[in-house]
């Protein structure tokens, strides 16, 4: 209940943020006002009796600054503007970022393309391809790889196989993969 | 020591808060005038930690506010406490009292 509450108001005040920044702003500057009025009666100038106020309650900028950061929804604000801050550094500057983009590419493509070489067993275990399809509504598979059985297995949700062969395996599945047959 | 108004007894500002919007619906600067009132001048409420208290409450469904006209007919927003609130100051009350019994029991020893 109090976390959807949270929730809820983090929302509200993150989707109103004009109407919760007006009330931020009205509101410490009321409770300085009346503070001010109330000194103003002993016969203070205005100037002095804001000074006073400001002197004896501390700075109310300072609390506007806590409570606009004390809700969650003002990380989201924060992220929200160091992307937007970070895309107009990016747009600003297009060489730097031709630059970054391509980097980051190539960097991704030889991982992507060395990985198997490094690491020959840390690819799929396994891979299935669909071999044809005839009228029974017979799927004829091709299961391949260094585990076939663990791959079908979890394909058809753990239903044994009988048969098995290492490397290579062929299966038919009946209709819609309701039941597995060998082939 | 000095006769001078001082902060609050650090982690007392909800219950006080709470206490004062026991009695009526009120503004900010209302709560924290009646807090050194009720005081007789001992603590000052600083206003910067009244607001985030305020913020706390609320959030906590401790408190509501709404804004209305004030008594010289500017807007103001005031502060109302719930149900939930009112249950909170109770419970908060007997422990404080609780706590207090104890400290004076330690330092009369």
């Amino acid at each position: 209940m109090s976390l959807l509450r949270t929730i809820a108001a983090g929302l509200r005040s993150f989707f109103r943020r004009e109407a919760a920044r007006r009330e931020l702003d009205e509101e410490p500057g009321l409770f300085l006002e009346m503070a001010a009025q109330e000194k103003m009666r002993q016969g203070r100038s205005r100037e002095d009796a804001l000074r006073g106020v400001r002197l004896e309650r501390g700075s109310l900028e300072i609390a506007k600054e806590v409570v606009s950061a004390a809700g969650w929804e003002s990380v989201l604000e924060t992220c929200w503007r160091d992307l937007r801050f970070g895309l107009r550094t990016l747009r600003k500057s297009p060489a730097f970022t031709a630059v970054a983009v391509l980097t980051l590419a190539l960097g991704i493509w030889a991982l992507w393309v060395c990985w198997p070489v490094i690491y020959p067993h840390a690819g799929p275990r396994a891979s299935i391809r669909l071999l044809h399809c005839d009228t029974s509504k017979r799927y004829h598979l091709v299961v391949s790889g260094s585990n076939p059985e663990g791959a079908v297995g979890a394909a058809l949700r753990g239903r044994p196989l009988v048969g098995r062969s290492p490397m290579r395996e062929q299966i038919a599945l009946q209709g819609h993969g309701t039941s597995a047959q060998h082939h | 020591m000095t006769d001078r108004p001082g902060d609050l007894v650090q982690g007392t500002l909800d219950m006080l808060i709470l206490k004062t919007l026991s009695l009526e619906p009120m503004h900010g600067y209302g709560v924290a005038v009646r807090i050194e009132q009720m005081s007789r001048g001992v603590f000052r409420v600083n206003a910067g930690s009244l607001f985030v208290a305020f913020q706390r409450l609320q959030r906590s469904g401790l408190i509501r506010s709404e804004w209305k006209a004030s008594e010289n007919n500017r807007r103001a927003k005031y502060y109302q406490l719930t149900e939930q609130g009112r249950n909170r100051l109770k419970t908060e009350t007997r422990e404080w009292g609780r706590q207090v019994a104890a400290i004076a029991r330690i330092l009369e020893a």
